[in-house]
């Protein structure tokens, strides 16, 4: 499975390198530390171009290899991205994701302003979610091809014209 | 099987009234001269075609309006209604409000949420004639109050000249001489402009840049050198409209002795007549 990285919401999904030049990454980390946050650190061990998730009984760890059976892929999402008084963090409308690991940011000293998950997730083609930004929103799409991001506008109109396509809707 | 109204598109702002529709990545979109619109996320209609013709059929869905461009003869008006109230550098010149009757059929709605002035845009399919109707009954005068304008079917009032009309007729006509004689390639500068989403300064930067000679021209200079971004609209809306008249009639861009001197002398010399 290929690793993508959501860095905020709105971001467009990136593919993690896994070897750097200062030599392979030895983990992701999710989250941070601190009162009122969760912060985990996932091992990533063996080579290859690909990585899987496996979970033990002290955790999960990714393992590289030449995992090419599948089109699913890993995503770490963070889900908060810049901080904003009045907005919901998370991963809403989520379809065909699961979810194999979590941290957790918030803001203020004690973390008790508004805070969110920043999780490590499986999405296989087709999965949908969407992610708050601090004036809109953005829809994330899984195929087979890559990642589609779409605004509202962009979503609404292409879901109107599929309806219209299949027969749906009221002629005037 | 469905029964399918033909409508034609027109965009209706104060007292002007455009025979289209704007389409951009198949989306009309909310693109306002006045006030914000970051928290927008209303849909006014999809379309599959990149341009729309004049004439649409109009299907409502649970997730928005979409247009499908056809060829027959209209049978109502599907009109963008671009209500506003100016902002910061024209307030003195009206706002534009239409009471909605029971003669329209609201679709889609879109509106700013700050900012300086503000604007709502509404689809409604209306009886033919409905925003020519509206149109001719606003007063784009400056220091008259802003206009809450309703369908009036009796009447239709000779429109009020537009203080902007002559000057951006004046502006098209240089303009064109400036660029060798091509009211295509004025019409192309111009609508890029119109349509830019920076400011005014940095418009008027780029209009210098692709007219040569504007910032001498006694003309052109009223363009580049408009104190407003309100005033600045209207000259070249008001001027884009003139070039669109002759560019469609295909006559020359100039009426009166004087024009068209200097429009004949401009064409002259770039080898068209």
């Amino acid at each position: 499975m290929r690793l993508y990285k959501i860095e905020y919401p709105g971001a467009t999904p990136k593919l993690m390198k896994l070897d750097t030049d200062k030599g392979p990454i030895k983990s992701v980390e999710l989250g941070e530390s601190g009162r009122g946050r969760v912060h985990k650190i996932i091992p990533i061990i063996g080579e290859g171009p690909e990585v899987r998730a496996k979970r033990t009984d002290n955790g999960i760890v990714l393992i590289r290899g030449n995992w090419e059976d599948t089109d699913r892929a890993l995503v770490i999402i963070n889900t908060v991205g810049d901080y904003d008084r009045f907005r919901n963090y998370g991963l809403f409308s989520a379809e065909g994701v699961e979810e194999v690991e979590s941290g957790f940011f918030a803001f203020g000293e004690a973390g008790r302003l508004p805070g969110g998950p920043e999780m490590l997730a499986v999405v296989k083609p087709g999965a949908v979610f969407k992610l708050n930004s601090k004036y809109t929103h953005t829809w994330y799409m899984f195929t087979k091809e890559g990642w589609v991001l779409e605004t509202p506008v962009e979503r609404r109109a292409r879901l109107a014209l599929l309806e219209v396509e299949q027969g749906g809707g009221e002629w005037l | 099987m469905a029964v399918k109204t033909p409508h034609i598109a027109l965009t209706l702002r104060g007292n002007s009234v455009k025979k289209a529709m704007r389409v951009e990545n198949r989306i009309i979109p909310f693109k306002p001269h006045w006030g914000i619109n970051r928290h927008n996320s209303s849909l006014l209609a999809s379309t599959e075609e990149d341009s729309l013709q004049l004439v649409v059929y109009v299907a409502k869905t649970k997730n928005g309006v979409v247009l499908v461009s056809c060829s027959e003869e209209p049978q109502r008006e599907l009109v963008l209604v671009q209500e506003y109230e100016t902002g910061s550098g024209a307030k003195k010149w009206p706002g534009f409000r239409v009471n909605f009757g029971d003669e329209v059929c609201r679709l889609s709605r879109a509106s700013t949420c700050g900012g300086s002035g503000c604007e709502t845009w509404t689809l409604v399919s209306a009886p033919l004639g409905w925003a020519e109707n509206i149109a001719s009954q606003f007063q784009n005068v400056r220091d008259v109050e802003s206009q809450s304008i309703s369908y009036n079917p009796g009447v239709i009032l000779e429109k009020l000249p537009d203080p902007f009309e002559k000057e951006g007729r004046e502006i098209a006509e240089a303009v064109t001489r400036l660029l060798g004689g091509s009211a295509d390639k004025a019409y192309q500068i111009l609508e890029r402009e119109y349509n830019a989403g920076y400011g005014r300064a940095s418009r008027q930067a780029a209009l210098i840049r692709a007219i040569p000679g504007s910032e001498d021209d006694p003309v052109a200079v009223k363009l580049v050198h408009a104190t407003t971004a309100s005033t600045l609209n209207n000259l070249l809306q008001q001027a884009l409209a003139y070039l669109e008249k002759g560019i469609k009639s295909n006559d020359p861009l100039v009426e009166d002795d004087e024009a068209d001197g200097l429009m004949a002398a401009a064409m002259r010399k770039a080898g068209l007549i």
